[in-house]
């Protein structure tokens, strides 16, 4: 008896595998037919989050998920929603003085969730604890990135009669609902988007003060001014968000509640959307695939504004100094094959600094309409090996041994060795050796120049090109290449005095991407895509290249 | 005995503190900053932040000054969550972890016991063999192999069990048998040896010409004998389960503490790093002396010998 019983559970495991194996062919069914917009009974989107919260406090939030959570409880003078501002707390637009440097705002009646009204108080505190040192601000760069006045002088150490005296910034509450904010240079073209971003919302100072260390650990702990308030939040495991009746725009929100769970595993995310527990899930490699085949209807794509570039090292790599040799390691990398084979999700090769999508300037076109839609022309293999023959005999050398660093991580293992393979293969003589560390000493081998070529990414800061351009010049922090080029330089400093003059500001910007890509300083590789499932059941829910990650504040539910 | 455990807890501690001395000097090797966004900030800024923290500090300081922390109870706050308190972090995870390992454990140890008596006394039938083909496998497939499998049959397919989550007895059931799969398998095969050579030990085979029935002399004498390397076994693997249950705890979506482990050495999250270590070594250690203290019980030479040492 016992015998058999033993056998028929190896039997029955083995049964287990061979489903696996055929689930991998079959389909599962997928009722998405015709659509339509009759509200469904029960407004509840349950959705899931690669990461946990880190932080509630709006001054501490540098990444996305905290970001994420703070733009849907919170509101701004401005919202972003699909990509473009509306006035949130702000009434309307704003008095903008003659020489655009004072912007004078109303507020709209709106309260608090405890029902206290919202005021330019409030907002003038919010500010200044964002730049107050003791508030352990992160992204407080930001209020100089804006040019808002004396911010600069506030947040440099060295400033002695300035740094931390945060009650000089450039804002000012003329009553309970008017805001003043005063600008060192004419207001910037990215000026109302970036007010959208929780380091500009307002904060009460009682409550922020009663709550002392307190302050943001829990969601009872934060005062809620947007469309939701986060209802309970069990620390790594799951949230939820309640619609807030007492935002200015309740009238706009229509799902009641939205449940989040914490999942860190994408095969785990993907199970859940296919047993209906959550309505989107975002997708990357085979499971692109894998859904597309069986819920082709439910797939949906779009460009992020992160751009991902390798840097070349040409501070202390003499040879790296020689342009054709920089020219032959862009031309010798198939890009199309890279976002193809290893992503699947939507990214584009790139050979441009700025992304495509995210910012439009005065003339109303793309950053990538007005300067070459799909980048410089990169070159193909046939390219490489002749700027490669040509720099040989420019350095004097017949073989050339390049570190290459990157991050750790299983996806960068693939990533990193189908970079350097292409190098190699079509630069015969180069040698690249991968060297992958933790991203605490990434950054520091970064730094410090000890690499030939970095993998690394950026994200905007602010809806603008000079978050990805400024960073460029010579002897800027974030500029490991050693890279100078004076006519740069002065494009970027000009671009920055010039915001009064928004056409010339553009140009200037385009011209200096142009005069980048002339040097090659970088490798850009690719713009990142993001692919996702979404019920059909749900509208509403974007994902847009900047503003909140995943926007579901005017979210529905439908019947089918 | 009590004098022997209290001898045991003293050494106990100096373990403990020489485990969180070591750690803390490796820990100051790390390279990088325990700040997410180092990289966006000046020299001055990022000089002001390790002020804030202590971390210009020379590292004696920062030791004596975390030890006198750690003996007043406070473990510090996370650098990567805002600042709250590890001990409350830690606290509200652990238990978490602590159950599914728990269960995953006394499941697997007692089946894997009684699969191994019965192959070891069918030693050569069919039975046996079974055993031995399931707990070959058991040990050599990982566990998050078994977990993927069950999570997408009895999740996905069958819909019996949720995908992912923790809350009532049906959200353990998955995650807790992958577990409990290895454990079941390495307990089956110890027990299933002991039992082979405990059988034709000499005692046996008298205590069988006494004239005793085949279950007294199974379970009074075979099984008693055969059970002391396994809990010598057990012990080790109770940790390994609790402090190891990572994958499993990620790809069940279970809010336990293995990822926070790992996440505070990627991102130099100082005080966590120290947190969990000293639980991880505390339990450790506290899992050594229960089954030290097992031994005891289970063979009473062991106790003697113990309480004169």
């Amino acid at each position: 008896m016992r015998s058999r019983a033993k056998w028929s559970l190896v039997l029955s495991l083995a049964l287990a595998l061979s489903l696996v194996l055929s689930a991998c062919g079959s389909s599962s069914s997928s009722s998405s037919s015709a659509s339509s917009n009759t509200l469904a009974k029960s407004q509840v989107l349950n959705l899931a989050s690669t990461a946990d919260i880190p932080t509630l406090d709006p001054n501490l939030a540098t990444d996305t998920t905290s970001t994420n959570v703070i733009e849907m409880t919170e509101a701004g003078l401005t919202r972003m929603h699909d990509n473009k501002y509306q006035w949130d707390l702000a009434a309307g637009a704003p008095k903008v003085s003659a020489d655009k440097k004072t912007v004078t705002f109303t507020l709209r009646n709106a309260k608090w969730s405890d029902g206290k009204p919202i005021t330019a108080q409030d907002f003038v505190y919010g500010w200044q604890r964002q730049n107050d040192p003791a508030a352990k601000p992160a992204y407080n760069f930001l209020f100089t990135a804006v040019g808002i006045k004396n911010a600069s002088k506030i947040e440099d150490p060295t400033n002695k009669q300035f740094y931390g005296k945060y009650n000089l910034l450039g804002v000012k509450a003329l009553n309970s609902k008017t805001l003043q904010i005063q600008l060192e240079e004419p207001i910037p073209p990215f000026f109302y988007s970036i007010l959208s971003q929780p380091q500009f919302m307002p904060l009460r100072a009682d409550f922020v003060k009663k709550q002392g260390s307190n302050f943001a650990m829990g969601p009872s702990n934060v005062l809620y001014s947007g469309p939701f308030i986060l209802s309970s939040w069990k620390k790594g495991s799951n949230w939820t968000y309640k619609k807030n009746p007492d935002y200015w725009n309740a009238k706009a929100t229509k799902l009641t509640q939205v449940n989040v769970q914490y999942q860190a595993n994408l095969s785990t995310r993907v199970n859940l959307y296919k047993t209906g527990k959550i309505d989107a899930v975002s997708l990357t490699g085979d499971f692109v695939n894998n859904l597309k085949a069986t819920n082709p209807k439910e797939i949906h794509s779009n460009l992020t504004s992160g751009t991902f570039f390798l840097y070349i090292n040409q501070k202390t790599n003499k040879y790296l100094k020689n342009l054709d040799l920089r020219k032959a390691i862009n031309a010798s990398i198939d890009r199309n094959s890279f976002v193809k084979v290893l992503f699947n999700d939507g990214s584009v090769a790139s050979n441009y600094v700025v992304p495509k999508g995210f910012t439009k300037g005065p003339d109303g076109n793309d950053f990538r309409g007005d300067a070459p839609v799909n980048g410089y022309p990169a070159g193909n293999a046939s390219d490489a090996k002749a700027l490669w023959n040509k720099a040989k005999k420019e350095l004097g050398i017949t073989k050339l041994n390049l570190s290459f660093l990157s991050s750790n991580g299983d996806q960068y293992k693939q990533w990193d060795e189908y970079l350097a393979n292409q190098i190699q293969t079509n630069l015969p003589g180069v040698t690249v050796t991968i060297n992958q560390q933790p991203w605490a000493n990434y950054l520091t081998l970064n730094q410090e120049f000890k690499f030939d070529l970095a993998f690394s990414g950026w994200f905007p800061d602010y809806q603008d090109p000079m978050t990805y351009l400024d960073m460029w010049t010579t002897g800027n922090a974030q500029n490991t290449t050693g890279w100078s080029n004076k006519k740069f330089d002065s494009l970027i400093a000009n671009a920055k005095a010039e915001t009064g003059d928004p056409a010339k500001r553009w140009a200037d910007m385009v011209s200096a991407e142009k005069t980048m890509m002339a040097d090659y300083p970088i490798v850009p590789i690719y713009q990142e895509g993001q692919t996702w499932a979404q019920k059909p059941t749900v509208k509403g829910l974007s994902q847009p290249s900047y503003g909140p990650q995943v926007d579901f504040s005017q979210a529905y539910i439908t019947t089918k | 005995m009590g004098r022997y455990i209290l001898k045991r807890i003293w050494y106990m501690i100096i373990t403990l503190y020489v485990v969180i001395t070591l750690t803390f000097l490796a820990m100051k090797l790390l390279p990088g900053t325990p700040f997410k966004f180092a990289n966006r900030l000046t020299p001055t800024e990022l000089n002001t932040l390790k002020h804030y923290y202590g971390l210009d500090q020379p590292i004696a300081v920062q030791y004596v000054r975390y030890m006198w922390n750690l003996l007043h109870g406070n473990m510090g706050g996370s650098f990567q969550f805002g600042n709250e308190s590890v001990a409350s972090l830690l606290f509200a995870k652990f238990p978490v972890s602590l159950d599914l390992g728990m269960e995953a454990i006394i499941i697997g140890a007692i089946l894997g016991i009684l699969l191994g008596i019965v192959s070891g006394l069918r030693r050569g039938t069919a039975l046996d063999w079974g055993t031995m083909i399931f707990a070959t496998l058991g040990i050599s497939i990982p566990s998050f192999i078994f977990a993927g499998i069950l999570q997408y049959c009895l999740g996905v397919m069958v819909q019996l069990f949720p995908v992912a989550g923790w809350g009532g007895p049906s959200y353990h059931v998955l995650p807790v048998t992958s577990l409990a799969v290895g454990v079941l398998a390495e307990v089956a095969i110890f027990m299933r040896t002991e039992m082979v050579e405990v059988i034709n030990q000499d005692y046996i085979v008298t205590a069988e010409a006494k004239g005793l029935t085949r279950s007294a002399v199974v379970f009074k004498h075979a099984v008693r004998n055969a059970l002391i390397p396994v809990v010598t076994i057990l012990g080790p693997l109770t940790a390994a389960i609790i402090t190891g249950s990572l994958v499993i705890e990620s790809i069940f979506g279970i809010p336990g503490i293995g990822s926070q482990f790992v996440d505070s050495i990627v991102t130099n999250d100082y005080p966590m790093i120290m947190g969990t270590t000293e639980l991880y070594s505390a339990l450790f250690i506290v899992t050594i002396l229960i089954v030290d203290i097992l031994y005891g019980i289970i063979d009473p030479r062991i106790r003697v010998s113990g309480g004169h040492s």
